[in-house]
């Protein structure tokens, strides 16, 4: 009996909840969104809220201002967090999301997505990709969906396909095109130390450099067939086998002479469009930069691929930040707040925002309006078939701070530690940040 | 009232400030030895080294993207447009305009309370003088960023409950109206200025206000230009403050505004640079006119009396 009464109060309280949602009334209201955006995505961005403020039949009005970068808004919604100081709309990544729902400082969207009034129909949800739909939804915080992704970028393999070719053709190295796997990877990366490009603009060759980045740490390790974290155990797994596997093989590149950090800032763009650097992994949303490097630099033949791997198929990591709604606001507001959501990731804003951002739409019906963009960028269309391979970083609350923690441990295994042991020392922070986070949730 | 400063002639009693200067020897030009050339080796690199990045700002500012990206010395073909892009890209109008007021504001503010601590530190005996005065020039050792979170707090009303500050004005200004270096800076100056002219002007029946006006004002125009001149130059580059404090554009200063050249895909160098040279320019025209005070006043703030 007790039992029955108490899934009876459940349904109560659901259906409840689904009611005040369908009642809500969300006409003039004002949404304030937080962003990190400048430049053309910003005029990108202007053009989509502006379409909305025009054209949405509630009298919504969005406001938006730049907040400086991620890690900048991360610091100002810190001590803000469950006020109404907060913005109605914030750029974070799901680990800053998971660490703002530690402070009950996020709202679950759940219920507007499956809301029957606001929500999305099945074919609209089966219409973003499912990799980006389900990754702001945290199994540690009961499923609950703290963010929806307006857009996501990838790491790839920029290569010189020109250097490569003239390489190959020179018997310098056994096969042709983009590298597939990790032994052809250091094969080209360490005869191109030895066999500089014929278009370079001068300047020390090389074959790799590598700059101390967490997303990098995770890039080669999910192509050597592993993971950083467990999410069966929720424990991080920087010491698993694969990882060490992944960066002994770099370590072994520096050893070599084939590699060597990014010292400066977008230093790596610039060496690859000078033809001094066979390879990098970047951001799928630099290649407007790598672009304008190449034509104003040696101007050669280029490309991007899979980072090499062991596994059958590419293993791509895939990120972004998402737009998540902080609490300290009506439910009025948090209801216009969705509906900008909806219409910044709707079929033709993603358009609109992808040729300004060049980040990749999070809906599959985009690339059918995109084919005159990608006969344009040959480049882009490439790392967008990639995305079926994607994977991603974990959210977890206070990635932040483990990712500065895996930066300096990167540098230490390629300036010549122990990988074994270094990985294992690593990995022991990394859960015990990981542990205070989780004991802050409870 | 007479002028106190008129009684500099009559006491008779030492050289005075102004007089000293004027009084100073000329000495013939120094003719060109070969043990000068190690020094004047020195100097031709400290000058390259300092010019260097200022050149380097100029002709990168005149780049397109790629030449950036590429290293490039000089532009193949100046690229005057980037000025106008980086001005209508990051609303420079409005935060050029933010930061006249927000250096006038803090000026206005620095001078006031500096020139009446400096005076106090130097002229007036108080008990504990030397102690405070230790205190505050031990705050010096304390980097700008530990401070921070206690300014934060303050400017949100945590501490002292006189209402958020976020976002506006007071919260970009009052925290700097005041700063320990150039109390510093003035009490050295002031603590200069021969007694006699204090005797006299008590005689006359003067006190602390009316001779600080009258007397120690009048002949502190170096100091105050160089307390003025630094003042500047640091409300105008600030940039991790008002970052951290606004919320919006309302009041962000130039500095948050050439933030918005570097994205995390790439950084569009040329166009910063060209908004470095538009932030930088006024900064050049104010030393330019101000350079004589300037040195004039970190010069004698420092001679032993």
């Amino acid at each position: 009996m007790k039992k029955f009464l108490a899934t009876l109060a459940a349904l109560a309280m659901t259906f409840g909840l689904a009611q005040d949602i369908e009642s809500l009334d969300p006409s003039g209201q004002t949404v304030m969104f937080w962003h990190q955006h400048s430049s053309e995505r910003l005029a990108g961005l202007e053009a989509i809220i502006d379409d909305f403020n025009a054209n949405n039949e509630w009298g919504i009005t969005v406001l938006h201002e730049y907040q400086g970068g991620y890690g900048d808004i991360f610091q100002k919604m810190l001590p803000i967090l469950g006020t109404s100081s907060t913005p109605n709309l914030v750029v974070g990544y799901q680990n800053q999301a998971a660490t703002y729902a530690i402070g009950d400082g996020m709202v679950d969207m759940t219920p507007f997505v499956d809301s029957p009034t606001w929500g999305l129909s099945a074919e609209e949800k089966a219409d973003f990709f499912p990799g980006f739909y389900n990754a702001d939804v945290f199994p540690s915080f009961d499923n609950a969906r703290f963010g929806f992704p307006p857009n996501r970028s990838m790491e790839v393999l920029y290569y010189n396909a020109e250097w490569i070719n003239e390489m190959y053709n020179a018997g310098a190295i056994s096969f042709a095109g983009a590298p597939k796997t990790p032994e052809q990877f250091a094969e080209a990366a360490c005869a191109a130390v030895d066999n500089p490009f014929s278009k370079s603009t001068g300047g020390r060759s090389l074959g790799y450099q590598l700059s101390t980045d967490a997303s990098r740490f995770a890039s080669w390790t999910f192509a050597f067939g592993g993971n950083v974290y467990d999410y069966a155990a929720d424990q991080y797994t920087y010491d698993s086998a694969e990882a060490v596997e992944a960066m002994s093989f770099l370590q072994g590149l520096f050893d070599e002479g084939c590699a060597d950090f990014v010292t400066e800032r977008y230093g790596d763009q610039t060496d690859f469009g000078a033809g001094n650097l066979l390879f990098t992994v970047g951001s799928s949303s630099g290649l407007p930069f790598y672009d304008s490097a190449v034509t104003d630099g040696a101007d050669f033949v280029w490309g991007v691929a899979p980072i090499p791997h062991t596994t059958d198929e590419p293993v791509m990591n895939i990120y972004g930040a998402s737009v998540s709604i902080p609490t300290g606001h009506s439910a009025e507001a948090n209801l216009a707040t969705w509906l900008f959501i909806k219409h910044y990731t709707n079929t033709e804003s993603q358009a609109v925002w992808t040729r300004a951002s060049n980040y990749f739409p999070v809906r599959q019906s985009v690339a059918d309006g995109l084919t005159d963009y990608f006969a344009e960028n040959i480049a882009f269309q490439t790392a967008f078939n990639l995305l079926p391979y994607g994977t991603s970083e974990p959210p977890a609350p206070g990635y932040d701070f483990v990712r500065d923690l895996i930066e300096g441990e990167m540098a230490a295994i390629m300036d010549g530690s122990d990988v074994e042991s270094t990985l294992a020392l690593a990995n022991g922070e990394a859960n015990l940040i990981l542990a205070d986070q989780l004991d802050a949730m409870r | 009232m007479r002028n106190l400063g008129n009684r500099r002639g009559r006491t008779g009693s030492g050289p005075q400030v102004g007089e000293a200067r004027s009084h100073t020897r000329v000495e013939a030009p120094l003719s060109f030895r070969a043990s000068h050339i190690p020094l004047y080796l020195a100097l031709i690199t400290g000058a390259i080294v300092s010019a260097t990045p200022f050149l380097f700002m100029m002709s990168t500012s005149l780049m397109t993207l790629g030449e950036t990206i590429n290293r490039r010395l000089l532009p193949d073909v100046p690229q005057w447009a980037n000025y106008v892009e980086a001005w209508s890209n990051a609303s420079f109008d409005l935060y050029f305009r933010n930061s006249v007021i927000l250096s006038v504001v803090t000026i206005a503010g620095v001078l006031i309370t500096c020139t009446l601590a400096g005076y106090a530190f130097a002229r007036i005996s108080f008990p504990g003088r030397n102690v405070i005065f230790t205190i505050l020039l031990s705050t010096l050792m304390i980097p700008g960023t530990v401070t921070f979170i206690p300014q934060f707090l303050l400017v949100r009303g945590d501490i002292i409950p006189w209402g958020n500050w976020i976002d506006t004005l007071p919260a970009l200004t009052v925290p700097f109206l005041s700063t320990a270096f150039i109390i510093f800076l003035f009490r050295q100056f002031f603590a200069e200025i021969p007694s006699e002219l204090w005797d006299a002007a008590r005689l006359d029946g003067a006190g602390h206000w009316r001779f600080l006006a009258q007397v120690v004002l009048p002949m502190s125009r170096p100091v105050l230009t160089t307390g003025a001149l630094l003042t500047f130059v640091n409300t105008w580059n600030e940039f991790l403050w008002p970052l951290l404090i606004t919320y919006t554009a309302k009041w962000r200063p130039l500095g948050v505004g050439l933030y918005t050249f570097i994205s995390e895909a790439g950084p569009e160098t040329h166009l910063l640079m060209a908004g470095s040279v538009i932030t930088i320019v006024p900064v050049l025209i104010v030393y330019f006119f101000t350079q004589k005070q300037f040195t004039e006043g970190i010069a004698t703030s420092g001679l032993k009396g």
